[in-house]
């Protein structure tokens, strides 16, 4: 029979409560000298070695719980990739049906010699394919599924990402999360502030590199002139939105600073860039 | 014989019902009148009558959690489960109700709790508080549980 670790714990954690109370209540009745047995030593003495099994139960149940907890995380993220998947598989379904009307459009247009508008029809369809069956392969399914969804983000809000040199990445399942929630707030600030710009500006770049020592992660977007220091975008609390805002690149900050890495900010030509750079022996360390 | 079954109606029956109405709230289950009283008063005098036998406080209320989560399973229909859940969640509720109830009017009054063995008028005074606030305590997890959105 497969015990269920949630239920299980529930259960002791009440026996426990009843446990604390009884103890409570019998103390102070104790001080009264009401409503005790002429043996209540051996009764106090059973009732401590029950508390210490409990105890020593609630060990091992904690560690599984500690586990189910890993393997929950685990599910979640293997549930995303599928959904992510299946989302791939059906463009791609889409794409192979209408292939048959794609190559006769250029049958078509090359048979009328029309050549300029078979080229401009050849470059659209190509985009269109490309833009579709996005395949991130970072080495790390967590940053997978991150970039996954934040594309798909900004494909809904008609957002233009670019994705460049992805470089394979390495990461102790400790600091994956850190990197997660560091590239997870840069990048929604990124799609964040083109959201209200017009359709050339609507654009976030996105570049992974690796050098012998060093990830290094960029991530661009262009913005209005603006005369604030790149120290104050650090600044707890600061934030160009409205208020109660402004925790994203303080918390990147101090999660990079934490894996012995930078984050610099420039503000050049129009362009609002967010370099992340992280030593490699301290993402990979286990 | 005439002083335990006035114990019987005035403390242990009100006790036991007031269990179950926390019992109750707790699983979100709902109950008849007619339930909780049957249920009530069995608790109630098994409850007294095992009192009567064991002199240890600690083993009394042990007996008395086996005795509620097997009325509930029986009686109430609940899952084995549901029913230890419940019954050993209401009972703790309950008793530190009444720490804290005969505790704060020890303080309030100074009288010594010894004294509620001797004077059964101040027994029933002291005992009345605790059981409003576990009627209040009853109804109050039953409306924030009734309020869960993912509640079955």
């Amino acid at each position: 029979m497969k015990i269920n670790i949630y239920k299980t714990s529930i259960l002791f954690l009440i026996i426990q409560s009843l446990l604390i109370v009884l103890l409570l209540n019998n103390n102070y009745m104790k001080r009264f000298s009401f409503f005790q047995s002429s043996n209540s030593n051996f009764v106090d003495m059973a009732f401590g070695l029950l508390i210490l099994v409990l105890n020593l139960i609630a060990l091992v149940v904690v560690r599984y719980l500690y586990i189910s907890g890993l393997e929950a995380e685990r599910l979640k993220l293997t549930s995303l990739k599928h959904a992510h998947m299946v989302e791939q598989t059906r463009i791609y379904r889409q794409h192979h049906h209408d292939l048959k009307n794609h190559l006769t459009v250029v049958m078509g247009l090359l048979k009328l010699g029309k050549y300029p508008e078979l080229n401009d029809y050849l470059e659209s369809y190509l985009d269109t394919v490309n833009d579709a069956l996005l395949k991130i392969e970072t080495g790390l399914d967590e940053i997978d599924v991150l970039l996954s969804s934040k594309i798909q983000l900004a494909k809904n809000k008609d957002i233009r990402v670019e994705l460049k040199n992805v470089a394979s990445l390495r990461s102790s399942k400790k600091h994956v999360l850190d990197l997660v929630t560091i590239l997870g707030n840069v990048l929604n600030n990124a799609l964040e502030a083109v959201e209200d710009f017009d359709s050339p500006m609507r654009k976030v770049c996105i570049s992974i590199q690796r050098d012998p020592l060093e990830y290094i992660f960029e991530i661009s977007n262009p913005m209005l002139l603006s005369n604030i220091s790149d120290a104050d975008y650090f600044r707890e609390g600061f934030s160009t939105k409205q208020e109660g805002r402004g925790q994203g690149l303080f918390i990147v900050k101090r999660l990079t600073e934490r894996l012995d890495g930078n984050v610099s900010i420039n503000c050049s030509d129009g362009i609002f860039k967010v370099t992340i750079e992280i030593p490699r022996h301290r993402l990979e360390e286990e | 014989m005439h002083e335990r079954i006035l114990e019987i109606l005035i403390f242990s029956i009100p006790e036991a019902t007031v269990i179950f109405c926390l019992a109750f709230s707790l699983s979100d289950k709902k109950i008849s009148g007619f339930q909780l009283a049957v249920m009530g008063v069995t608790l109630g005098i098994l409850a007294n009558l095992v009192r009567g036998m064991v002199e240890s406080y600690i083993l009394n209320i042990c007996i008395l959690s086996i005795i509620t989560i097997f009325l509930l399973k029986i009686l109430g229909k609940f899952s084995v489960y549901e029913a230890a859940t419940s019954a050993l969640t209401s009972i703790s509720l309950y008793l530190i109700i009444e720490f804290l109830n005969v505790k704060s009017l020890q303080i309030l009054t100074g009288i010594n709790p010894t004294r509620l063995g001797e004077e059964f008028y101040l027994k029933v005074l002291w005992f009345l508080p605790q059981v409003a606030y576990a009627i209040v305590i009853s109804c109050i997890i039953r409306y924030i549980i009734s309020r869960q959105p993912d509640r079955e």
